[in-house]
This record gives structure tokens, C-alpha cells and sequence, in this order.
């Protein structure tokens, strides 16, 4: 089967572990982007990979940063932010654990012990995003 | 200019709503200098609001001082140090630049009317400074305002000034002024001298300005600059000399290298000294051209010189056709002096952005790359016209600039929400019509509510879904193409307004009646007694003329309402006519002034009708809103005699009997004292009977 190209990616090379019977990456979002992509803009996806590894970069330091520092607004702030940009790109069980580490920074009390669970595991999830997307980048 | 003398013609200009005028702070601050108690805190306060202002008033404040003083840091120093009018006066003048765009009058050329504008205040600074004829920052803002009367005509009267300036092109700045005033009925010296007094500016910056207008060159004959105005006139030509192009035409390139010789010689210098002089100018000019985003030129004052002097021998073959007053310099679509870039601000007009047809304008605003490049991959799909920011306040700026027809903006952003960014954009005049769709990750009911009421037209939720996103943009579209055709259309109505205004004007004074109170107007006045002048100096037989004026008429203006004064001129006007005899015309010559003209008669006949008419008036009671009771009136009457050698100077007689009845206690009638007549003349005037 000859599979389609947009940038570096190949649609059989973007997968990765599984969560939960779901993969870190979703391919039917990248089906959809390169539909949107089309002929116009070849460099739609590439280019919004790029961006998110940019921007989620500096993002995730701020997490770890904020974490030290116990300034929750911070952390909310950064998840909010990845929240949407990975969900964009398919990363879609990393995309809600940002939501649930949002919606944990704006309770009344926040369980700190909650708390660092979660940037735990949030932790860990990008770095399987990063290197699903990394294959071959 | 006094108020009250602000002619009827610029108030049709302003009645139009295009006037160039004050915005912002430079709005707030007018409102509040025109109350009489406000302190100088309240004005740092307004200024202080608006961070660029500070800066520049602060620029200005030291740029201006002379050397040695310390420098001025905070607003209230610069207030201390320039006067609290000066800087009242800069802060007008500045939001006024800030305020400017491209407007619709294509042949103007709006980049270089700023850019000489601000040479000419720049180079007017330095001369001021220089000769210590006027303070350095009112010369500033005379030069930056100098040329204001044009820009508001091209501003008002965007297409018939276009054809004027087309066709004045080449012809003498008097010609222009003549062609404005035939077709506008005002001129842009008057128009000048009226926006300044309106803006409340002090008297020496009309003077200066009207001065300018009316003559832009420095005399060659007169040894030294005595006024602003000469200020204005050197640094116009330096100016011009800094914008200099290919296509400036010799005879100006001659009339600037003249006045920069005649300039040299005044300040007493030699070449190079005016030349160093011209370009320390130059790069002041360049400095404030970067601070107001206004484009300037990298010409220097050596090249200035050789092309003069390449242009001298061009102008003497094309001297002798044409007359020698400045010419009008609009550069229509000529090829323009390499002008430095300055990114701008404002700059589409209107006229190109109010066109139905054109691909609609989208801005979208996201904190977020990936969202950001996602959403406008969507909108060029939709074949919008796209626009990014990565911002708030980089989308404000870009919205402000590029005026889009929507805007999408991301709710949560750290520097500007996008709640904050709408709130912002409704108070600008451009913001207002946007149609604006937030982007927002939550769909509480509160967020909801506070996002209409800061001025939301619609939402969407995040992460969208592309086909819901585009209905809603094309709901926005038509929405926003309504929003344009009844921009165009408001505009339409305003244009029609201010012909019908000058068409109304026109017709009013064509004819001869005042319409107020239906008597025949200072025009039908003045050519009835000139040819009653013409016909006593053919047959000997006298005239009289009777000046009335309604005493403290003002204050019944001023208590009861200019309603109320309309009908009390109205009553007036009817018991004068009671009074008269069948030969005797009243005209209203004005305000609350007017003149009966009495054929077949003597000074001493003139004062019995005038005495009767004081009694007539006396016992006229007047009934209107609150007003009860009579007005009386001072009159003072004029025969013709031999003693009499004009028409002008028995109309000033009768104004100077007036002017006596009103300093003897009002109500009273004052002759001229003309002598009593001869027997033979009382002779002559029964049997012409």
C-alpha cells in the first residue's frame, strides 16, 4: 500500500505506545489535516508539528518551574495552553491529561500529592509524543 | 479670531463630520481647558493617560529649551517650564498627527503633506531658537499646523477638492485660494484661522498661520524675520527643499534656492554655515519622522544646492511663461522623492476598504502557534484574505492597522484577553463596525454573558470543529458586508449633506432677504444706499440713515435661549416697521443691528422717525418663553450733507451716534450734528415732494 506524504511524516510511521487501547497519536487528526492541507499548503503539517514542539517546549518547562515554586496559576496557565495546541495535532489522551491538570489548578484546595501526580504523568506523555512525532523528523 | 466671527461657511465644513479635529486625549484635554477651573494636575493627569503623548511632550520640551537647562522629565516640569497653554497646545497638535490617515481625496498627498508639515515645525523650532523672534515650541506647532486649512478641505470636500488641486497643479498658491474660494466660498487661510480658534489655540498661532497662507514667500527687501510667520514662511522652504523630488519642477527648484539665499543673508552666514545649519534641521527632522512614524528623506543640503542651481538654468526658459507667486505642489501621481520607509499606520482609506466584492479582510488573534497556523489554514481555504497574530497586543495593533472585516481572537491570552482586546476595539471609531467571534476552551454561562457585553458578536468553542467555525464566519461576512454598505452609505449622506449645506448657503446668499425676519438682508442694504448716494449727489435732494441696535440683546441670548432672541429680533423687526413712513426701508444688517434707510430726508427728519421708532420698540411687548416685557434699542442717525465726503463716512457717522447713545445710558436717539439746512435746500427737498 503506498501511503501518502506530507513533510516528513508518513502516516504509518506516526504511532506509538498505546493508552488504554488508544494510541499517543490519533491518525484520523492527521488524516483531516491533510486534507486541509491539500495541494495549497504542503507544509501544513510539518509546520504544526514544528510549532507544537516549539511552543510546548518552553510550555512544559514552565509546569516543572511553577511545580517547584507551588504557583498552581502558572501550572494552569501552561496546561491550558498545551491542552489545545496538542489536541490539534492528534496528541489526544496527552491533550485531556492537560485538561484534568487544568481543572485540578482551578479547585478551591488543589491535593498537591494530586497535583504532582499528574505533572508526573504528563511528563511522561510528552516524551511519547515527542517521540512519536520525532520518528523520523 | 473671535468666535462670534467664525463664518457660517466653516461651520458647514464642520457640520460635515470630517473635519480633521482632536481625538482621545487631545479631545479630553480641549473639553477640559475649556472649563474655567481646571489645574494643571488635571492636564498632566489627561496627558499621562496616553504614554506616547508623555513621551513626546517631554521630546519636545527639552528639544526645545535652550542649552544648559536641565532636562525636563516629568509632565508637570514640562508645564512648569513651557506654560501650561504651550503644552495644552502641543498636546492638541500632536494627537492631532496621531490621529491622521490616508483619507479619500486621492490627488492630496497625504504622506507628504505630514512630512513637510513636520519639517516645517522642526525647521521653525531651529529658526525660532536661532533668531529669538518666538518661543521655539510654539514655532514648532505653527509649522506642524501650518498647512491645516488644506487637509481639511481635501478632508470635507474629499472629490471637488481633488478636482481643485488637479487643476490648480502648477498654477500659484494665490490661484489655488482663489479656486477654493469660488468653489467652497472660504479659503484654506480662513479655514486655518477658524479650526485653531475653534481648538481654542492662542491668537498668535491664526495670525501666524493666516499670514503664511496668504503669503508664503519672505520678501527679499526686508532685512530680518520679525514674526512667526516669517518663521513659518524659511522653514516651508527648507522643508521643501528636504523634499525635493525628479519631478519638482524647475521654477519651484529656483523659488526655494531663492529663499534659501535670501535666508542665508538674513541669518548672516556663508554657504556652508546654512548648509550645516539646514542639515542639523535635516536630522532633527528625521528623528521626530521615526518617533510619529511619519516618512521623511535622507536628502542632504550639498545635493539641495546642485540641483537648485541645475534647476536655475532649466527655470530661465520656463520663467517667462508663467507668473512667479509658489506653485502648488500636489505630486498627483508623480514619481515622489525616495521617501524613507516608516511602517504606517491607517494607511488604506477608506474609499478602498468601503467597496463591495473585495475578498473579505479576517484577523485572527491566538496565544497558541498551532491553533493559530490551524485557524488560518481554515480561513484560506474559505479564501479569505488572512492575518495573523500572536498576541493581544499585537492583534490590537494589527486590527487598528489593517482594520479587518473580522476578527477572531482567543479568549485567554496573557498580555490582552481577547475579552479585553474586544472591549478596546469597540472604542475605537475603528473597531466599532468589526465583527468580532471569540475563540474560548470553556462555554461557562458567565463568560458567555461578560463576553457579549464587552462586544462579542458570536463565540466558538475550542478546539473547533472547521464546518461550525465556517457558518459562523460566513453569519460574520454578511454581517459585515450590511456593516460596509451602511458605512458607505452614512458616508453617502454626509457628502450630500455638505453640498446641500453650500448649495443652501449659495442660495441664501443670492437672495436678498434675511430669512429670520423677512427683511431685506445687509447685502440688499448696502446697494439700496449706495444708489440712494449715487441719486443725492446727481439731485442735491438729502438721505438719512438710521443704525439701531437692540441693547443687551446678548443677555437675553444668554437667559432665555437663542429661541427666545430669534422671536424678540422678529418683534423688533415689527415695531421698527410700525414706525416708519411709507418711504423708509429697514434691512437687518446682522446679529441684533439694523439700518433704515430714510429717502427725502434731512438729519433732523431722520432723528423724529428714529425717535419714534425708539418709542415704537419701547412699548412692544414681547411674550416668549419666560421673556416678558419690552427691548429697547440705541440709535444713532446720519443725514447726507456737504460736509459728507463718502458713503463710507456717513454710515460711520450713524455708527459712532449709536456707539454715543449706548455710552449715554441705551435708549436714546444721537445725531451726527450735521448743520441745520439752508433755506434753498429745504426748498428744494418740498418741491421734489
Amino acid at each position: 500500500m503506498h501511503s501518502p506524504t506530507f513533510g516528513p511524516y508518513q502516516f504509518d510511521a506516526v504511532h506509538g505506545p498505546e493508552v488504554g487501547g488508544e494510541t499517543i497519536l490519533d491518525l484520523s487528526t492527521f488524516g483531516a489535516l491533510q486534507e486541509l492541507a491539500g495541494d495549497d499548503d504542503p507544509d501544513l503539517v510539518n509546520d504544526l508539528v514544528q510549532l507544537f514542539l516549539g511552543d510546548s517546549a518552553g510550555r512544559m518547562e514552565e509546569i516543572e518551574e511553577a511545580q517547584k515554586n507551588e504557583e498552581v496559576d502558572s501550572v494552569g496557565r501552561a496546561a491550558h495552553a498545551l491542552k489545545s495546541s496538542s489536541a490539534n495535532i492528534g496528541a489526544l489522551p496527552f491533550s485531556r491529561t492537560c485538561a484534568e491538570l487544568e481543572r485540578l489548578v482551578r479547585c478551591e484546595e488543589v491535593d498537591m500529592d494530586e497535583l504532582d501526580a499528574l505533572i508526573a504523568r504528563a511528563l511522561t506523555m510528552y516524551t511519547e509524543v515527542k517521540d512519536a512525532l520525532g520518528q523520523d523528523a | 479670531m473671535e468666535r462670534s466671527s467664525i463664518p457660517v461657511q466653516f461651520e458647514e465644513l464642520k457640520s460635515s463630520g470630517n473635519l480633521p479635529s482632536p481625538t482621545g486625549v487631545g479631545m479630553r484635554i480641549l473639553e477640559l481647558t475649556q472649563t474655567d477651573d481646571y489645574s494643571a494636575e488635571d492636564m498632566a493627569e489627561a496627558i499621562m493617560s496616553d504614554p506616547s503623548l508623555t513621551g513626546r511632550i517631554l521630546q519636545l520640551a527639552n528639544s526645545a529649551s535652550v542649552a544648559g537647562n536641565e532636562a525636563v522629565t516629568t509632565v508637570s516640569g514640562a508645564i512648569m517650564r513651557l506654560g501650561g497653554a504651550t503644552v495644552r497646545s502641543i498636546a492638541l497638535a500632536f494627537s492631532l498627527v496621531s490621529e491622521r490617515e490616508a483619507g479619500a481625496c486621492r490627488p492630496f498627498d497625504y504622506e507628504r503633506y505630514w512630512s513637510l508639515s513636520l519639517a516645517r515645525a522642526v525647521g521653525a523650532q531651529e529658526l525660532a531658537k536661532r533668531t529669538g523672534v518666538s518661543k521655539p515650541e510654539e514655532a514648532y506647532i505653527a509649522g506642524l499646523l501650518a498647512e491645516v486649512g488644506m487637509l481639511a478641505l481635501a478632508s470635507v470636500h474629499s472629490t471637488r477638492y481633488g478636482q481643485i488641486l488637479i487643476a490648480s497643479q502648477g498654477k500659484s498658491l494665490g490661484a489655488l485660494r482663489q479656486a477654493e474660494q469660488d468653489e467652497f466660498d472660504i479659503d484654506h487661510a480662513t479655514v486655518a484661522e477658524c479650526m485653531l480658534a475653534e481648538w481654542g489655540l492662542p491668537d498668535v498661532f491664526g495670525v501666524a498661520i493666516g499670514e503664511f497662507c496668504r503669503r508664503r514667500r519672505f520678501e527679499p527687501d526686508r532685512a530680518e524675520i520679525a514674526s512667526v510667520a516669517d518663521i513659518v514662511r524659511f522653514s516651508d522652504s527648507i522643508g521643501s527643499a528636504l523634499l525635493l523630488g525628479e519631478t519638482t519642477p524647475a521654477r519651484r527648484l529656483t523659488e526655494i534656492g531663492d529663499q534659501l539665499e535670501i535666508l542665508r543673508d538674513v541669518l548672516d552666514v556663508d554657504e556652508p554655515q546654512a548648509i550645516s545649519f539646514c542639515d542639523s534641521i535635516g536630522a532633527e527632522w528625521r528623528k521626530w519622522g521615526e518617533e510619529l512614524e511619519i516618512e521623511t528623506t535622507d536628502t542632504r543640503f550639498s545635493q539641495v544646492f546642485v540641483a537648485i542651481a541645475a534647476g536655475r538654468e532649466r527655470a530661465a526658459e520656463e520663467e517667462r511663461q508663467q507668473n512667479s507667486e509658489p506653485a502648488v505642489e500636489i505630486d498627483v501621481d508623480a514619481a515622489k522623492a525616495k521617501r524613507r520607509r516608516i511602517h504606517r499606520r491607517n494607511a488604506q482609506g477608506p474609499a478602498q476598504s468601503g467597496e463591495l466584492g473585495q475578498r473579505i479582510k479576517v484577523l485572527a488573534v491566538d496565544d497558541d502557534p498551532v491553533s493559530l497556523r490551524l485557524l488560518a489554514r481554515h480561513l484560506q481555504n474559505e479564501h479569505f484574505d488572512v492575518t495573523m497574530a500572536r498576541s493581544g497586543k499585537e492583534g490590537l495593533k494589527k486590527a487598528l492597522q489593517e482594520k479587518p472585516d473580522i476578527l477572531i481572537v482567543d479568549h485567554e491570552m496573557p498580555d490582552l484577553s481577547g475579552l479585553e482586546l474586544t472591549s478596546a476595539l469597540r472604542r475605537s471609531s475603528v473597531g466599532a463596525s468589526m465583527y468580532i467571534l471569540l475563540l474560548t476552551g470553556s462555554e461557562s454561562e458567565e463568560l458567555i454573558v461578560e463576553a457579549f457585553d464587552s462586544g462579542v458578536d458570536d463565540f466558538v468553542s475550542k478546539p473547533f470543529m472547521p464546518r461550525l467555525l465556517s457558518a459562523r464566519i460566513k453569519a460574520g461576512v454578511r454581517i459585515a458586508h450590511l456593516q460596509r454598505k451602511i458605512e458607505r452609505d452614512r458616508k453617502t449622506i454626509l457628502d450630500q449633506l455638505a453640498d446641500r449645506n453650500a448649495l443652501n448657503r449659495k442660495l441664501r446668499t443670492a437672495s436678498l432677504t434675511d430669512p429670520l425676519t423677512g427683511l431685506p438682508n445687509r447685502r440688499h442694504a448696502m446697494s439700496r444706499i449706495e444708489s440712494e448716494w449715487k441719486a443725492t449727489a446727481r439731485s442735491g435732494i438729502p438721505f438719512s440713515v438710521i443704525m439701531l441696535d437692540i441693547d443687551k440683546f446678548k443677555s437675553v441670548n444668554d437667559t432665555y435661549g437663542h429661541d427666545v432672541g430669534d422671536e424678540v429680533l422678529q418683534g423688533t423687526a415689527n415695531a421698527v416697521k410700525s414706525a416708519l413712513r411709507g418711504e423708509d426701508e429697514v434691512c437687518r444688517l446682522g446679529g441684533e443691528e439694523f439700518l433704515v434707510i430714510c429717502r427725502s430726508a434731512f438729519e433732523k427728519d431722520g432723528v423724529v422717525i428714529a425717535e419714534r421708532i425708539r418709542e415704537a420698540v419701547e412699548q412692544n411687548e414681547i411674550q416668549s418663553g419666560g421673556f416678558d416685557g419690552a427691548v429697547t434699542v440705541s440709535l444713532g442717525v446720519a443725514g447726507t450733507h456737504e460736509g459728507v465726503p463718502s458713503l463710507m463716512a456717513l454710515l460711520k457717522a450713524s455708527d459712532e451716534a449709536v456707539y454715543q447713545a449706548k455710552n449715554a445710558g441705551r435708549n436714546q436717539v444721537v445725531a451726527s450734528g450735521a448743520p441745520e439746512p439752508s433755506p434753498e435746500e429745504r426748498d428744494k427737498l418740498r418741491r421734489s415732494a
